[in-house]
């Protein structure tokens, strides 16, 4: 008796592991996405609490395509992909460059947004754009990064000579350069110009150091649901949808 | 030699063998401890091993950082442990005062900052104070643990003072010695020894809290175990690394600790 329940079990085990995420979500009637605090205009919180962002208008509507709920899970940066992997949500929906190394870890979907690394300075500290040589060649730069982003390697990459900071948010390096404990960040292009907007002694050299892909990670092996966010993301960009949010948000990228 | 002789050095001669059997014995059931330990760690390794691929060679490729961040946090341990203990003799001994106002003063601080999350005083210090006095991070670092941890050295150096035998100080004060003698040469060194093992107790703490600094972008042990994680990917190698390199470096402590509970045994 108790062998024959231990065998139902463990098929029963087996069949709820073979079935897709894709059904799982829908089953379970939430999709959970995995972001950090945040990333604007992509995404991040208001005065309320409530995210908002680029990327959260287009989970929205995948929420609402799927016939699901949609819930937020926020984790650090550096914590990001173990929290996925771990089961912790769903999907990464958190700008994520797409890199041969993450993707050993996460299967990636198509691109919906290209973006490059660039450099945030203080128009207090630099009266004209820096160019990248000078910098290059400064003594004792002080470089500010996100811990584990593309921004972190591609400044480790670049600027040798350079002492990198390190921290939890975007918004924290971000301050080290705007309050002058820092001379420049380096981060994506989109995040850069939105700053350089929004603050007046925030500035963007213009120049692109890399050139980025962004892409959505799910857990490796769950190819339906990866298909399926394929499809959405393709829909997305020939329906207009992408570039009516990049407009609403004033996200400048390809 | 008397009969009586013969029958002690027999009995002292039984008395060593069993002193060297329970060695013996103590040393035995050590050594099994050890191998009980040894084994149930392979065990769980290998078991996590089954699902979690360890790889340790990409870590090995990074022990240069790994040796920068020893040094960063030894260096900010060691720099918060000499300021704290400073704060924490001079507040202990106004805390102790009979003068109302230092002891209100030394009161305050330990209110203060034993009421106060560390982190909230990490980030006080270098955004607050550190962008008022242009500190750099190493040293808002060590101000902020410095400033935390002898909150709590002082309470502990106080209790010390306080568990001197009165009847000592009434003896001194019976022979005409002045409140300053008694202080320097009966109260202070008999304190220190009492309040020895919570001392070292809290140094302890103070290694180990060293690692929110990371939180200011400080390149300590934490903060290098982070990064190598992020950019390897071996994240519990990284962390695992980091936890041993704690343990070890606060094993050392308490066994100095030991050491120099035993050199200033008291009588």
């Amino acid at each position: 008796m108790f062998r024959r329940i231990m065998v139902f079990v463990l098929l029963a085990a087996a069949v709820i592991s073979m079935a897709d995420l894709l059904d799982e979500i829908r089953s379970r009637g939430v999709l959970r996405v995995g972001q950090d605090a945040g990333y604007m205009p992509l995404y991040g919180s208001d005065e309320s609490g409530n995210r908002i962002g680029f990327e959260v208008d287009l989970a929205r509507k995948m929420a609402e395509i799927l016939g699901v709920k949609l819930q937020f899970v926020i984790v650090n940066w550096d914590g990001i992909i173990p929290a996925l992997i771990s089961g912790k949500f769903d999907i990464i929906f958190s700008g994520m460059t797409i890199t041969p190394e993450r993707a050993l870890r996460v299967d990636f979907t198509d691109p919906y947004l290209t973006v490059g690394q660039t450099v945030l300075y203080n128009t207090r500290r630099f009266s004209s754009p820096p160019s990248y040589e000078d910098l290059r060649n400064m003594k004792g730069l002080r470089v500010t990064v996100q811990l584990g982003t593309t921004g972190d390697e591609a400044a480790k990459r670049l600027f040798p000579n350079a002492q990198i900071l390190r921290f939890d948010t975007m918004d924290e390096a971000a301050y080290q350069v705007a309050s002058g404990k820092a001379d420049i960040m380096v981060v994506d292009s989109i995040y850069a110009r939105y700053m350089a907007n929004k603050y007046s002694n925030l500035s963007v050299t213009g120049e692109l150091l890399t050139r980025e892909n962004l892409g959505i990670a799910v857990r490796r092996g769950n190819l339906e649901f990866l298909h399926w966010l394929n499809t959405f993301i393709r829909w997305a960009r020939t329906s207009g949808l992408i570039e009516e949010l990049k407009e609403k948000w004033g996200v400048e990228a390809e | 030699m008397t009969k009586g002789g013969l029958a002690e050095d027999i009995l002292t001669s039984q008395l060593l063998k069993e002193n060297k059997n329970e060695k013996l014995k103590r040393l035995f059931r050590r050594s099994l401890t050890f191998v009980v330990i040894v084994l149930l760690g392979a065990l769980i390794y290998l078991s996590i091993a089954k699902v979690y691929p360890f790889n340790w060679t990409t870590v090995l490729r990074y022990r240069r950082l790994f040796i920068t961040g020893i040094l960063v946090t030894l260096k900010l341990s060691a720099a918060s442990m000499g300021i704290s203990l400073g704060l924490g003799l001079v507040f202990a001994v106004m805390r102790t005062s009979k003068m109302e106002l230092l002891n209100e003063i030394a009161s305050l601080y330990v209110w203060v900052f034993r009421n106060m999350p560390l982190l909230v005083v990490i980030l006080l210090t270098y955004y607050g104070v550190g962008n008022i006095l242009d500190l750099s991070r190493f040293w808002a670092a060590v101000f902020a643990l410095s400033a935390f941890e002898g909150a709590y050295m002082t309470e502990i150096i106080r209790s010390g003072i306080e568990a001197v035998d009165s009847g000592e100080i009434e003896a001194a004060r019976s022979l005409g010695m002045s409140d300053f003698q008694i202080f320097s040469s009966i109260v202070f060194l008999q304190a220190i020894r009492i309040s020895l093992p919570p001392l070292i107790g809290q140094m302890i703490s103070l290694v180990k809290d060293s690692s929110l600094a990371s939180v200011i972008a400080l390149n300590e042990l934490t903060m290098i175990g982070r990064q190598v994680g992020t950019s390897s990917f071996a994240t519990f190698e990284s962390y695992i690394t980091v936890a041993v390199i704690y343990l070890l470096m606060t094993s050392v402590l308490s066994y100095l600790g030991r050491f120099l509970e035993r050199r200033l045994m008291l009588p």
